[in-house]
């Protein structure tokens, strides 16, 4: 057992800890530390889960080598949220990723908005989720459960933006082409799913 | 009595493992999931096991998963709780049982696709070795894009596909080549299960009460969902079919849901766990409540289509695959 009396790592960029239940509620879940907001000491987090096997195109996988983790572990790149550092549980961490991936895996999921990842984003010890999911599937619920108990360990400061899906949201906002009830099979399911929540747009 | 999550963490740290704690909570609830497919009457032999032994299911967990994949350390590191633990081992548990089941939901999908592409004229041939990689991608791409029955995880053998997209299946397979080797559909059919067929099992969304309230609340509160949708449908259609929605209740939507998909009365009926009989009345009842409501409202035909039309956008069913 741990003595009671130990040092704790500080909270650092591409690291994986567990974030808490709070008083919002929820279930503790794992999250990869994307950004240290030094105004505020709040830090931005990357929800991940152990569901290899039901990880969509928007998701990555992410090797043992990579993270030092002693699984691996799913990256749900579309669930971005900010997080209170006291939050976190500071005993331990569970793995951690290069600052530069990490940045790199935040620029070319904003940048590909909709549908799956590129493949430029991919090395032997990052793969893209193959999962088909489908509307109301046994993913899509499990999904929606796991953005419901994100948004409860996290808050966001802008409550016009809905966590990473703003960038899909102002795209909509800012080119009426887009609102072309085609383009709503191109839109990722999830941002789909966090625009119908925040009153944007079609849960379609 | 000391916290038993706390206990069998502590066990985890000194043993650098499992413990007996940990084989204990393991075999209490692999014992769980073994009486349910007893109860549900499920051969054994589906999951490759010779009898229902919990210790059989208990082993290839542990060498599996929470060995194999080191998923025990994943539960030691996220649950919080007993409860929390509990609900990732069962996940891990059913796991198990979904990759060990593969073989079986590849069977049953190709004797039902089978008998749709003989009625097609398709005959098993044979291929030059160098187009058979590209085809087995295709057929593979083909087969994940199918739009697949709803599985909440509860029920292990439920239908994958209905027969109307079976049907279309088979026409896109006759179109790409008559004579595609029978051992290259089972190939591709076994690749594409094989991803789909493990994520069927996730528990971790409710039982199927739950899940089917949460599709009703998740469309039912969807203000913004009008906007998009008031475009194709006009914004008086569309409202209409969002009352009619959450008038109805969660196995009704469900009916409609599975009819939009072209699914049959046995088909809805595994879904919804009931028998063919209960299901066709069931899909009577809810024909004639629909048709009720759209002759209260004055709906003339043009105007009825158009609000089933909105309604099935709005349960989730795309427009193109619709098949009532």
């Amino acid at each position: 057992m741990k003595s009671k009396l130990f040092i704790s790592e500080p909270l650092r960029v591409g690291q994986i800890r567990k974030l808490r239940a709070n008083k919002k509620g929820g279930t503790s879940r794992l999250v990869l530390i994307a950004e240290q907001d030094r105004r505020d000491g709040t830090y931005l987090v990357f929800l991940l889960n152990n569901m290899v096997e039901a990880a969509i195109p928007r998701d990555l996988c992410l090797s043992t080598k990579l993270t030092s983790a002693k699984y691996e572990i799913v990256l749900m790149t579309e669930y971005l949220a900010r997080a209170h550092p006291e939050d976190f549980e500071l005993e331990s961490v569970l793995g951690s990723i290069d600052e530069k991936a990490v940045d790199r895996i935040r620029l070319i999921a904003h940048n590909n908005p909709f549908g799956k990842l590129p493949d430029v984003i991919t090395n032997p010890d990052m793969r893209i989720g193959r999962f088909p999911m489908q509307k109301y599937d046994s993913v899509w619920q499990f999904r929606s459960s796991e953005f419901d108990n994100f948004l409860k360990l996290t808050y966001f400061r802008d409550q016009a933006y809905v966590i990473s899906v703003d960038h899909a949201l102002r795209s909509l906002r800012q080119f009426e082409a887009l609102r072309a009830p085609e383009l709503v099979d191109e839109l990722p399911l999830d941002a789909l799913f966090a625009m119908s929540r925040s009153r944007e747009m079609v849960a379609a | 009595m000391q916290d038993l999550w706390l206990e069998m963490k502590t066990e985890y740290e000194l043993q650098g493992g499992l413990g007996k704690l940990w084989l204990a909570e393991i075999g209490r609830l692999a014992q769980q999931v073994v009486n349910k497919k007893i109860l549900e009457r499920l051969p054994p032999s589906i999951f490759g096991f010779p009898s229902w032994d919990k210790d059989d299911l208990m082993q290839l967990v542990i060498t599996d998963r929470l060995l194999g994949r080191n998923q025990a350390q994943y539960v030691f590191d996220t649950a919080e709780s007993i409860d929390e633990a509990r609900k990732i081992l069962r996940n891990e548990i059913n796991f198990v049982l979904s990759d060990h089941r593969v073989p079986n939901q590849v069977d049953n999908v190709w004797s039902n696709l089978e008998p749709r592409l003989l009625e097609l004229g398709w005959e098993s041939g044979s291929l030059e070795s160098d187009s058979e990689s590209e085809l087995h991608d295709q057929l593979v791409r083909l087969i994940l894009s199918l739009k697949r029955l709803r599985n909440k995880g509860a029920q292990r053998l439920s239908p994958l596909f209905a027969g109307p997209v079976l049907g279309d299946l088979a026409n896109q397979i006759v179109e790409i080549r008559p004579d595609l080797p029978s051992k290259l559909l089972i190939k591709a059919l076994r690749t594409a299960l094989t991803i789909i067929s493990p994520s069927l099992s996730i528990e971790d969304v409710g039982s199927i009460e739950d899940s089917l309230e949460l599709s009703r609340d998740s469309y039912a509160k969807s203000e913004e969902s009008v906007r998009m949708e008031r475009g194709q449908y006009g914004s008086r259609r569309h409202e209409i079919a969002r009352d009619i929605c959450e008038k109805l209740n969660p196995e009704t939507l469900e009916i409609v849901f599975q009819k939009a998909h072209g699914a049959n009365q046995s088909e809805i009926g595994a879904v919804l766990g009931l028998t063919r009989q209960t299901a066709r009345y069931r899909i009577e009842e809810a024909q004639q409540y629909l048709l009720n409501e759209f002759k209260a409202l004055e709906l003339d035909i043009e105007e009825s289509r158009e609000v089933l039309s909105a309604m099935l956008d709005i349960l989730g069913v795309r427009l193109s695959e619709v098949n009532v």
